[in-house]
């Protein structure tokens, strides 16, 4: 699946990436993916003017305002990428927790920050890969 | 003798679980299990149509009881004992509304198939246009307790449900008995046969039909609640209710397209259909989404040309609906696991993310090609969902692309991105960036689309 992505908004203009938009459609692309629309009149114009399955990059603080998902939906955005939120979420609790073992030298306990060997080994698999070895 | 047969079958349902061992022992306790929700709900659906109450809108009440309490738990956090109750009294209001005035007006026969034809399709209209909390046609999944918990109704254990199904058959087939042996059964099987009749030698016809209607109904959104067995990170969708009222029992690998939609609530992980033995991947719901694939996939492209790869197709299809699929974004391996863990379709590789967590460097292009393809396949390994890979620039021009595609396809990437800026690129939201000329952006998609410099099937 070909996802053609277009930066030209902010080099060339709007009107441009909607042409190399249209062009990359024409070329065969799945997907088409006008990276950074500046306003909600951007937005709302991308998929009246373009006639293939487009993708939003909801990345905050960026260059686009960020509508709710239900507005994207109604716009008939077929997939909306939230690309950093998961680093930086998984960022600030690592700050934090490295700060209290700095300054306390004490790590909290609590279910709430952090998930137990036993709950990590089950995330990555441990069980399935010891019952799999049983099997050999 | 048939009692002591009876006797036998019996004590053998107690002892089952306790004979099966892990593997495929599991499985037949997962089908068990299934056989007794279906076939209490297939009882409380009968209640009804053995007296000429013809009801194809049953879909609308197991939507109605399952629908509740999945959303009292993961809104509000409230035991599904407390939604299962919410889910009674609700249902048997809103069958008590439906019923009323069919009753009261002599609705019958095809007539109040129609109507509740129309009730159910009205209950699944509504689930899918109110997507935004109810999950629309993809469903939703349940919020899962920490550990194992009375509370949540959630538990590692199969026995546990197995055992709390078969409790529940058995009552339903108790209900079953009672109405078998009252004089409902009477005053109902006079209303079967001739309203009018029935009517004429003083019993109650309104209050017979709504009463069996608001019991059948109830009893089916009953079948709507029944425990979840969860493993770690589970994938329990509740579905819209089909409209046709038919309640078939189907395991997830025969689920189609989302405008056929089921009334379902997975009460077990789709993963124990395969050999517990593999790596047991979660199964997202929808579509292709619903086989397993054996992954990682080393194959060739699939643009149309029968071979499946990557999850492919289904990621196709999940775009196609044009639903607005939110894909988070994963930079390694674990964020990706734990975006399939709570639920998602898709995962997305961040080039931004990658090059933050892997080279602690800017989105500037520092990531080459060997780099983002390794990072996409151990992304695409660790998950059984499909992969959406950021390529970036292409790392080059037309022919350079050509192998890009081909290399991400190896990886097990089910789509990927590739833009229109020079190399080096940078991040899309910071200033700065430059752009190829037109012609040459659309050389690189003509590249990315054509046929992979090899195929492996």
């Amino acid at each position: 699946l070909i996802i053609a992505r277009t930066d030209a908004i902010a080099v060339t203009g709007f009107d441009d990436a909607i042409g190399r938009a249209e062009e990359a459609a024409r070329a065969g692309a799945d997907v088409l993916f006008v990276e950074a629309p500046t306003s909600e009149a951007e937005i709302e114009a991308l998929p009246r003017r373009l006639d293939r399955p487009l993708l939003f990059n909801y990345a905050p603080s960026g260059r686009s305002p960020l509508l709710p998902f239900a507005r994207l939906r109604a716009l008939d955005y077929a997939i909306i990428i939230v690309p950093v939120d998961l680093l930086f979420a998984a960022t600030r609790a690592m700050q934090r927790l490295l700060a209290e073992l700095r300054d306390r030298e004490a790590i909290p306990r609590d279910a709430e920050r952090l998930v137990s060997f036993q709950e990590f080994c089950d995330l990555i698999g441990l069980p399935d890969q010891l019952a799999l070895g049983q099997r050999y | 003798v048939s009692r002591a047969v009876a006797g036998v079958l019996a004590a053998l349902l107690l002892v089952v679980p306790l004979l099966l061992g892990a593997g495929t022992g599991q499985y037949v306790l997962h089908v068990l299990i299934q056989i007794f929700i279906w076939s209490f709900v297939g009882q409380a659906w009968s209640l009804m149509g053995r007296f000429g109450l013809v009801s194809l809108g049953h879909g609308a009440f197991l939507g109605l009881g399952a629908y509740t309490v999945a959303l009292l738990w993961n809104f509000f956090q409230l035991t599904p004992w407390i939604g299962a109750v919410a889910a009674v009294v609700g249902t048997g209001l809103f069958a008590a509304v439906v019923a009323y005035p069919c009753s009261r007006f002599r609705v019958v026969g095809h007539y109040f198939a129609l109507v509740t034809l129309a009730v159910g399709e009205v209950i699944r209209l509504l689930i899918i246009a109110e997507r935004d909390w109810t999950g629309g046609s993809l469903g939703l999944t349940l919020r899962a307790a920490a550990a194992d918990s009375l509370f949540a109704l959630q538990f590692a254990d199969r026995r546990v449900f197995y055992y709390g199904t078969l409790m529940l058959w058995a009552a339903g087939l108790w209900v079953w008995w009672r109405l078998d042996r009252s004089m409902a059964r009477a005053a109902m099987e006079a209303i079967g046969e001739d309203e009018t009749a029935a009517a004429s030698v003083g019993i109650h016809v309104t209050r017979f039909k709504m009463g069996i209607t608001v019991l059948s109904a109830v009893l089916t959104a009953i079948g709507g609640v029944p425990p979840h067995r969860v493993r770690r990170g589970p994938r329990w969708n509740v579905r819209p209710p089909r409209s046709d009222g038919r309640l078939r029992a189907h395991h997830r690998a025969e689920r189609v397209a989302p405008h056929r939609l089921r009334a379902q609530v997975h009460r077990d992980g789709g993963d124990d259909l395969r050999p517990p033995a593999r790596p047991l991947h979660h199964l997202p719901a929808g579509g292709d989404l619903g086989r397993p694939r054996p992954r990682p996939v080393p194959s060739g492209p699939d643009r149309g040309d029968g071979c499946v790869s990557g999850g492919r197709r289904a990621l196709r299809q999940l775009v196609e609906r044009r639903q607005g699929l939110v894909v988070p974004g994963a930079y390694d391996a674990v964020s990706a696991r734990l975006i399939e863990q709570a639920g998602f379709l898709a995962v997305y590789m961040t080039g931004f993310g990658v090059s933050a967590s892997r080279l602690g460097l800017p989105d500037l292009g520092f990531a080459g090609l060997a780099e983002m393809v390794d990072q996409a396949r151990n992304l695409a390994s660790a998950v059984s969902i499909p992969l959406i890979a950021d390529a970036d620039t292409g790392y080059g021009n037309a022919l350079q692309v050509r192998r890009t595609v081909q290399q991400y396809e190896l990886a097990g990437v089910a789509g990927l991105h590739v833009e229109d800026q020079v190399t080096p690129k940078r991040c899309g939201h910071l200033a700065g960036k430059q752009v190829v000329p037109a012609d040459e952006f659309a050389g690189r998609i003509r590249a990315a689309v054509g046929p992979a410099p090899t195929r492996t099937c």
